[in-house]
């Protein structure tokens, strides 16, 4: 008997059943109006406080797509603030590393000097600057927000919505995350030859498990009564959406693997009965949240990662994942989470080894339109929000 | 440079130099340059002695292991490594995880 995921009939007849058409996943003209009408516009996922969790901790962000190099500083009292990593002497990048803790940000050109908080505190040789207001010469800040700890920015200076109202019903979800005093443990990424869309994609459907994740996979997210690792539960929020990962219980674990697990159920949680979770269910593994536009948050019991997308043109992508646990307090427990890392670390190699094949498909014209799997509706969705954001949803309506 | 093991996991000593590193993306780094035959020579002699191993290691606060200690849990998370090619992969799938892991970049380690 085949597993199927309860969906609601009017979420299936709102975003259709048709073919979809394959161009805005390849097309320049698509992806132009993506960068101004979306990535110039929405609320970006970048991180988590925990990621600069003391005053003077610093991270830079490039958001290649707008081209905006980013410093995202936590000051003195405590908040976080993002700015354009540009001096306003020259304009050149003010902090070159990536990550750092600091008291003030020195420009490596001429030496013009910040506070965290943005203000500009040293000008070499000032009195022969002319014209020089220091008040209005500090670094320009970028709008930021955080819900949950998670770090939001939006490259416009006024919002048309502010972040609680962008994120909708998501906005509780995440905030009642049970993460607290989490921290980064491993970040990875790469610059793939792909349409930042067919990577969400990719980690918005459960259909390739069998395929691309060949020994990986089967068993654990597929198993007796549900061949093919279909969902537990698919959930809309709006422009978001997300789907609950099915485990099979059943599954025999090798060696190592059967070591990692009993640590980790020695050290590790439990589902949270309550507000946390989404639609509970015996066999949840995971529950992976897509935030419109381009990241992804996966929380399990103890492990939480976060995927983020910045295409730098129709074809290309630079993806970064960062996984987050509890600090381990024991070996046994740090055992069990460099497991959890390697697999999933393991697991997102497979799948990078399908981008460039994706890409040359489409690339090549031969067809028009892909179709979606039943278990392909969060890409169908996040289609048809795209679409409605670049002011394509009459075109992508004359395919069908 | 790693510290040599304490004497009841003497037996593991060959494995020090090649397997007892520092940082994920360095252990990931020695299972991709390493071959089938030296990933499976470790895991067999790993994987007898890994209960064990933890249980010492677990004798002292993780943030305060002496050196040999240290050096075992390095073993310990690097045998994970090794598994992969082993409990889950192939020698012609472990050949294009490498092909695909070249392309991989690490931002953030881990110790």
């Amino acid at each position: 008997m085949s597993f199927s995921p309860i969906l609601s009939e009017k979420i299936q007849e709102q975003l259709g059943s048709g073919p979809v058409a394959s161009k805005r996943y390849w097309s320049e003209e698509y992806f132009v109006r993506e960068r101004e009408r979306i990535f110039r516009r929405t609320w970006l996922c970048v991180g988590r406080g925990a990621d600069l969790p003391n005053p003077g901790d610093y991270i830079v962000r490039e958001i290649e797509t707008c081209g905006v190099s980013m410093l995202i500083a936590r000051g003195r009292d405590g908040v976080v603030r993002a700015f354009y990593n540009v001096c306003s002497h020259r304009n050149f990048k003010v902090v070159l590393d990536e990550r750092g803790t600091a008291t003030r940000f020195t420009c490596k050109y001429h030496g013009w000097g910040y506070d965290l908080e943005g203000a500009l505190k040293a000008v070499p040789d000032e009195k022969n600057v002319p014209g020089l207001d220091r008040r209005r010469c500090g670094l320009t800040p970028i709008v930021l927000d955080t819900c949950a700890d998670f770090i939001f920015v939006n490259l416009d200076p006024k919002p048309a919505q502010n972040l609680e109202s962008y994120l909708g019903d998501l906005y509780g979800r995440l905030a009642a995350f049970d993460v607290a005093g989490w921290a980064p443990f491993f970040s990875f990424g790469a610059l793939a030859p792909v349409n930042w869309k067919c990577i969400a994609d990719n980690f918005q459907e459960t259909y390739h498990f069998n395929f691309t994740h060949r020994l990986s996979v089967p068993d654990r997210a597929t198993g007796p009564g549900n061949a093919i690792g279909s969902p537990v539960a698919f959930e809309f929020f709006g422009i978001h959406r997300s789907l609950s990962n099915w485990g099979n219980l059943q599954h025999e674990p090798a060696p190592v693997e059967g070591v990692a697990a009993e640590y980790g159920r020695v050290a590790g949680r439990k589902w949270r009965d309550g507000a946390q979770a989404g639609p509970r269910h015996p066999n949840l593994l995971s529950e992976a949240y897509s935030l419109f536009p381009n990241t992804q948050i996966v929380i399990a019991p103890s492990r939480m990662h976060m995927t983020n997308l910045f295409p730098l043109d129709a074809g290309r992508t630079r993806w970064r994942t960062t996984v987050y646990y509890p600090r381990a307090k024991t070996a046994a427990e740090r055992i069990s989470q460099e497991y959890s890392c390697t697999f999933l670390r393991d697991i997102i190699a497979e799948d990078m080894s399908v981008f460039e094949h994706l890409q040359q498909g489409m690339r090549s014209g031969a067809k028009d339109a892909i179709y979606f799997h039943r278990n392909e509706i969060l890409c169908r969705h996040f289609a048809a929000v795209t679409d409605e954001y670049v002011g394509a949803a009459a075109d992508a309506q004359s395919i069908r | 440079m790693s510290a040599s093991l304490p004497p009841e996991f003497r037996e593991l000593e060959p494995f020090v130099s090649q397997w007892a590193v520092t940082g994920k993306a360095a252990r990931h780094r020695r299972r991709l340059e390493s071959t089938d035959a030296e990933r499976r020579a470790f895991y067999d002699a790993m994987l007898p002695r890994i209960r064990e191993m933890v249980s010492f290691i677990d004798q002292q606060p993780i943030n305060q292991l002496t050196p040999e200690r240290h050096s075992l849990l390095q073993l310990a998370l690097s045998l994970i490594e090794a598994s992969m090619t082993i409990e889950i992969y192939n020698a012609e799938t472990e050949r294009e995880h490498a092909k695909t892991a070249s392309l991989i970049e690490v931002y953030c380690d881990s110790d």
